[in-house]
């Protein structure tokens, strides 16, 4: 290929020609040699200019240049370029858009370009007025165009195209360039959007796209857009105009409808699914009975072929009978419109079928039926009645009863547990088996049951309806895992016979067994019959051969020592360490003195065996001679003594002991020789039958001699049950002394028997209980005078073993609930029975509170009982528990009880007079004012509306009218207040007298118009009280004080305590008017008054408000006082309890 | 500014007109307005009976109430005015002979705003009629009337 070489010149520096496109044009044998040639050009004929254009420099630059040029222009110019006439001008290309120089250049290369007349360019470009029209038709459309001048990437957008996107058209948000579209473009789009364009404007194939661009709600919306290139002479595209449809509102169409496709598509498979799925035929069946259409599983179910029935009418198919039954449906699905159901049989030829139809309407002429073949179904159902049939002959007709329950309930009894043990099923399903199963044979194994699956098979014995005893072989199972038993099943069987042989057989074979056994025994006993006598008797024989030494020991004596059989015989000096020393050394001695002098020997000795265990052994020696009648050996027995030893060393402890005791507890010990008639005693009881042991007879005649006589034919009853072994002898009775006193004495005793089981021995004690019989009479007297007290004090009287039923009561307490004669009255069950129910809740908490404080709480309260005759006693219940255990357990509580009716009703009648007294009071307060108030009021409108039509008298009257009726204001108030202190409930605390001192005087003092008061009040009084009592007491006292001492220069008041008989006493002393002592009698009585009205002013309840208070703090009051001279107040409070 | 009325529950006649000519003491301009029981009281604030022609806004700046009333008792009437939605926050003052404690607290206990004991002594009374009518009609702030 032909080699090109060019030389690019540029002429101007802000171009730099990029580096690719020289690569890319040398790859296409072009040979691009870039020089820079400008301001000075000198450019060869074969070069190419590239012009960076201002237009002075063009016109500066260009005229020089021969060569053709490309003008290379910045934005904004576009229009002079394309108004540039210049034959040499090739093309022209966007500063911005360089990379289109390799395209311009291989075009010219290629000689597609010659000399391009830019003039007609600009002439394409150029709107007429068709197109002008055109514009606007497009506008008027739903269309928004676009015009994209390709060089300069500009992009006309119209106002319509602006408001796709949702812009204005003057927005500056949104440029009007290609990028600014071209950016919108959804990212999935823009690929295809701009191959689209690509191959329009090189290929020119239709520009026709959609896709989903940027709407300025931040949302894409679906474009379609539409275009065409414009070129210029050289083909060039050099623009491109178009216009954009909103197509979004069509393609969510298209999607939705889309979408609905696929869901109707989806149901219908779901459909045909399901009906291809369903076991049934369904026939579309016209009113006439006309057969329209079929759907069924397979033909199987099909009567007929579908050609042989399709189109024909059911009269024609089907018999006579079933196409009754179908059309009588037909006709009443279509009349009525609902579901009909029908059932029918067809014979197949080889078997008949049943079918279930059910029926629905279509429309008016046509019915839908749905018929499911139910052949096997109704054989199963069959089947299972022929099943619970012969169960049912089975069970019945069997011996065997079958038994269906669960753990709480039985549900199935067969009914011939009637023929096997004589109840009904009814009976037996609600018997109580614990009852009829045999004590001795009650199943413990039910648990073996438990699991689901289990079975267990067992024997026991049970009482027929006859009350005999059958023997039953039980098989149960467990079958809760199966719904349709959910329990247990059990299968009885009367095995009564079978166990009755089979105790025969046991009987022979045990009698057969045990001749055999005796016939061995016999055998075995004749052998070792000997070694088992030694054995059982733990006696041994043993030899001493002198000459040999060599000792030989019997079986049994290997035992008795605890030495291994299989050891050699120790020698006689080995069996040192058989005993203990010392009796070694008796043995030896022994055995040297026999050898010596032929004695024999029999001695008890403390052994030491084998295996470390003591014992005591009887030993016994012999010498022997042998013919010359020398001493050769030794022969003798040994016997294991060890039981009879430890027997009786226990026996001697136990005597001693026992002797010890009696005689410090004063315990008589007796034995009587029943056979013998012989009575032993030991020293105690002579004392306490008052007996000299000379006088003694020592027969059992003599103690029942002593008995009282009324107690001695108990006591002998006694003894003979006793000695018949009925039970053993033990009683109280008295007997009487030589000196005829009476004592009580306890008895007991016990039989011995020998072995024939005859009373042999009766040993026994005797104790004299006299002291604490007594002790017992003084207790139930002393109780007898205690209640006899409560009794006159109107007290009833209880004790109660807490916890126990029963509780005694006083006869007192029952007369005063009216039930003197009832028996059943000492249980807690009726006590409770009559108290009221609100105070059950008050006793039971004072019980606990009792209880659990130990008996710290009191046991206090007054509860309401309902007397016999339905009264209501009201009682105060008092009592305390007296006996705890050690865990601090109550166990014994006594108490009494007093009625109070008599005062609740009294307290209610007070309580009704408060109530009255109140309402009175408050009466007082409001209506005996209200009158007062009118008085003054319209006596004063009268002074001052007619004041000056009346004289000066009716003036004064005026003036009288209304002080008289302010004084009557306040003495209102005054016995409001007097009442008012006896009815409020009192609130006690610990008063600071002193300071309530201080506060009442800054009051008073302030209504005192500022008068001087010399005031003296003692420092840090204190005193029990109510604060508002006490401070009504000193405001009163502190008032008089005040108002007695207005008419002195220099007033004085003191406010203290003294001692007097070690009383505190209260005290308020003025040097005011005083008052005559004579007169003062009745100084704290209402209404009294020592002064004229007209000099001190006053109601005269004041003080009787004092005493009153006084009175309830349970103080008292006085008074000292001179005419003139002050007077002095003086109070105790709380007597006895100030601090 | 349009005056606010006074209401005044008193069943005792002398003491209404008493009350009345101790308010025209005062020199105040405000319309007193005089019921004698519990339930025209009632009736007046809430618009029933008689008055159901009122305007339900129109509240009294004041009310004047006796405890000791016919038909319906002060305290009930107290009650029902704190329970109402309008009327809730107009100033209540007792106006009683009782000062008895009970009463006292039950007063407060209903949310009074002031418990005042009749004078028998008619200055007196008229004194505290002027500084009530003062207090509450011309230094106090009332709430504003519910929307």
């Amino acid at each position: 290929m032909k080699q090109l070489s060019f030389n690019l010149v540029v002429l101007a520096t802000e171009v730099k020609v990029p580096p690719n496109i020289t690569a890319a044009l040398r790859a296409d044998n072009i040979n691009l040699t870039i020089e820079s040639a400008y301001p000075n050009a000198s450019i060869k004929s074969n070069s190419i200019a590239v012009i960076l254009v201002t237009w002075l420099q063009y016109t500066e630059m260009a005229e020089d240049v021969a060569c053709p040029l490309i003008i290379i222009y910045p934005t904004g110019v576009e229009e002079a370029v394309y108004k540039l006439n210049d034959s040499r001008i090739i093309d022209v290309v966007c500063q911005t858009d360089l990379g289109r120089l390799e395209f311009v250049l291989k075009k010219w290369v290629s000689g597609d370009v010659r000399n391009p007349q830019l003039k007609k360019i600009t002439k394409a470009l150029a709107i007429d007025e068709n197109a002008e029209r055109l514009n606007l038709v497009i506008e008027a459309s739903n269309a928004g165009v676009w015009d994209w001048n390709i060089d300069t990437n500009e992009e006309f957008f119209s106002a319509k195209w602006c408001e796709i996107i949702g812009y204005q058209k003057a927005d500056a948000a949104l440029k009007h360039t290609y990028n600014s579209w071209a950016e919108r473009i959804h990212p999935d789009h823009k690929e295809s959007v701009f191959a689209a364009l690509k191959a329009h404007l090189e290929f020119n194939t239709p520009y026709d796209v959609e896709y989903l661009h940027l709407h300025k709600s931040g949302e894409y919306r679906w474009q379609k857009s539409i275009g065409k290139a414009l070129y210029n002479e050289i083909g060039r595209p050099i623009r491109m105009v178009g216009s954009i449809f909103d197509i979004n509102e069509r393609k969510k169409a298209e999607a939705a409808l889309e979408e609905s496709k696929e869901n109707y598509r989806k149901s219908n498979e779901i459909q045909q699914a399901i009906i291809s799925a369903l076991p049934d035929l369904m026939l579309r069946i016209s009113a006439t009975g006309e057969y329209l259409d079929y759907h069924a599983p397979d033909h199987s179910i099909l009567y007929r072929k579908p050609d042989e029935f399709i189109g024909k009418y059911a009269s024609d198919i089907l018999p006579a009978a079933v196409s009754e039954i179908l059309m009588n449906g037909i006709k009443e699905v279509l009349e009525k419109k609902h579901l009909v159901q029908l059932e029918y049989e067809l014979d197949f030829g080889h078997e008949l079928r049943q079918f279930e139809g059910r029926m629905m309407p279509i429309n008016k002429e046509e019915v839908l039926i749905i018929i499911r073949d139910v052949t096997e179904r109704n054989q199963a159902v069959d089947r299972i009645k022929k099943e619970e049939e012969r169960f049912q002959l089975m069970v019945e007709n069997s011996n065997d009863i079958f038994i269906i329950t669960q753990p709480e309930k039985v549900n199935y009894v067969s009914p011939n547990v009637k023929k096997v043990l004589g109840y009904t099923a009814e009976e037996f399903t609600v018997i109580d088996l614990q009852k009829i199963i045999h004590p001795n044979d009650f199943p413990h194994r039910w648990n073996e049951l438990s699991e689901p699956g289990s079975s267990l098979q067992f024997e026991y014995r049970i009482k027929n309806k006859q009350n005999e005893w059958r023997w039953i072989e039980a098989f149960g199972i467990n079958l809760s895992h199966l719904e349709s038993v959910n329990g247990m099943v059990f299968n009885l069987r009367d095995i009564t016979e079978k166990k009755e042989k089979e105790a025969q057989i046991k009987q022979l074979n045990k009698a057969l067994g045990q001749t055999v056994e005796q016939r061995t025994k016999e055998l075995q006993k004749s052998e070792t019959l000997l070694q088992e006598a030694e054995r059982i008797a733990k006696l041994g024989s043993w030899e001493f051969d002198l000459s040999t030494e060599i000792v030989t020991w019997s079986n049994a004596l290997y035992e008795i020592f605890a030495v291994d059989p299989n050891q050699p015989v120790p020698s006689f000096a080995e069996q040192k360490r058989f005993y203990e020393r010392e009796d070694w050394e008796i043995l030896n001695k022994l055995v040297q003195r026999a050898i010596e002098f032929g004695e024999p020997y029999s001695v008890d000795l403390r052994m030491l065996r084998a295996d470390g265990s003591k014992g005591f052994l009887l030993a016994k020696g012999e010498p022997q001679k042998n013919e010359d009648g020398v001493i050769n050996r030794l022969v003798g027995i040994a016997k294991d003594i060890t039981e009879r030893k430890t027997a009786e060393e226990l026996v001697q402890k136990l005597t001693n002991r026992l002797e010890q005791a009696t005689k410090v507890s004063g315990v008589g010990v007796w034995e009587w020789n029943v056979k013998t008639n012989e009575l032993i005693w030991n020293d105690t009881m002579y004392q306490i039958f008052g007996i000299e042991p000379a006088l003694f007879t020592g027969i059992y005649e003599l103690w029942e001699s002593t008995i009282y006589p009324e107690d001695l034919p108990l006591v002998k009853k006694e003894v003979a049950m006793a000695v018949s072994g009925t039970k053993d002898f033990d009683m109280e009775f008295r007997i009487i002394w030589p000196d005829k006193s009476i004592r009580y004495i306890k008895g007991n005793g016990t039989v011995r028997k020998d072995e024939n089981g005859l009373a042999e021995f009766m040993i026994g004690t005797n104790w004299d209980i006299t002291e604490s019989k007594k002790a017992d009479e003084l207790v139930r007297e002393q109780r007898q005078t205690f209640e006899f007290i409560l009794e006159q004090s109107f007290a009833g009287y209880w004790d109660w073993t807490v916890g126990s039923e029963t509780i005694y009561v006083s006869d007192t307490y029952k007369k005063m609930l009216g039930y003197e004669n009832e028996p059943s009255f000492n249980t807690v069950t009726f006590l409770r029975s009559i108290i009221d129910p609100d105070d059950h809740e008050l006793l039971k908490r004072i019980t606990e509170d009792h209880f659990s404080s130990k008996g710290e709480k009191p046991f206090y309260g007054e509860v309401r009982y309902r007397h016999k005759n339905g009264g209501t006693v009201w009682v105060i219940t008092k009592g305390a528990a007296i006996k705890w255990d050690e865990t601090g357990r109550p166990l014994r509580m006594i108490g009494c009880q007093i009625d109070i009716t008599k005062r609740k009703m009294l307290e209610a009648d007070i309580e009704k007079n408060r109530k009255e007294l109140e309402a009175f009071s408050y009466s007082v307060s409001h209506d005996l004012r209200a009158p007062l108030r009118g008085i003054d009021g319209w006596s004063l409108a009268l002074l001052e509306d007619y004041g000056n039509v009346l004289d000066e008298k009716a003036h004064q009257y005026l003036s009288r009218v209304r002080s008289e009726t302010q004084r009557m204001g306040q003495l209102i108030d005054d016995l409001l207040q007097l009442s008012r202190v006896s009815r409020i409930d009192l609130n006690w605390s610990l008063v600071d007298f002193t300071a309530l001192a201080y506060e009442a005087y800054n009051r008073i003092d302030e209504a005192a118009n500022g008068r001087r008061i010399e005031m003296i009040i003692e420092t840090n009084m204190k005193v029990w009280g109510d604060t508002k009592m006490l401070d009504i007491l000193l405001t009163n006292l502190l008032s008089n004080a005040i108002k007695f001492t207005g008419r002195c220069d220099e007033a004085k008041i003191e406010i203290g305590t003294k001692l007097q008989a070690e009383t505190p006493v209260f005290y308020i002393k003025d040097n005011g008017a005083g008052f005559d002592m004579n007169h003062a009698k009745n100084l704290f009585g209402a209404f009294q008054r020592l002064h004229k009205q007209s000099e001190f002013p006053g109601t005269g309840i004041g003080l009787a408000i004092v005493q009153r208070i006084v009175n309830i703090h349970s103080g008292s009051i006085w008074a000292e006082a001179q005419p003139g001279r002050g007077a002095c107040f003086f109070f105790t409070l709380n007597a006895g309890n100030n601090i | 500014m349009e005056l606010k009325s006074i209401l005044l529950v008193e069943d005792n006649l002398s003491d209404v007109d008493l009350a009345i000519r101790a308010f025209e003491k005062t020199g105040l301009l405000n319309p007193v307005f005089v019921v004698e029981d519990g339930k025209e009281a009632l009736d007046y604030l809430f618009c029933t009976g008689q008055y159901f022609k009122r305007d339900q806004l129109d509240m009294p700046g004041l009310i004047l109430l006796d405890l000791k009333l016919p038909f319906v008792d002060g305290l009930s009437v107290l009650k029902q005015i704190r329970l109402n939605r309008i009327a809730k926050n107009v100033p209540v003052v007792i106006l009683s002979s009782s000062i008895e404690e009970k009463d006292i607290m039950a007063a407060y206990e209903c949310n009074v705003n002031s418990y005042l004991r009749k004078p028998v002594d008619f200055t007196a009374f008229a004194n505290t009629i002027q500084q009530l009518a003062n207090y509450w009609l011309k230094l106090n702030i009332l709430s504003p009337k519910p929307r």
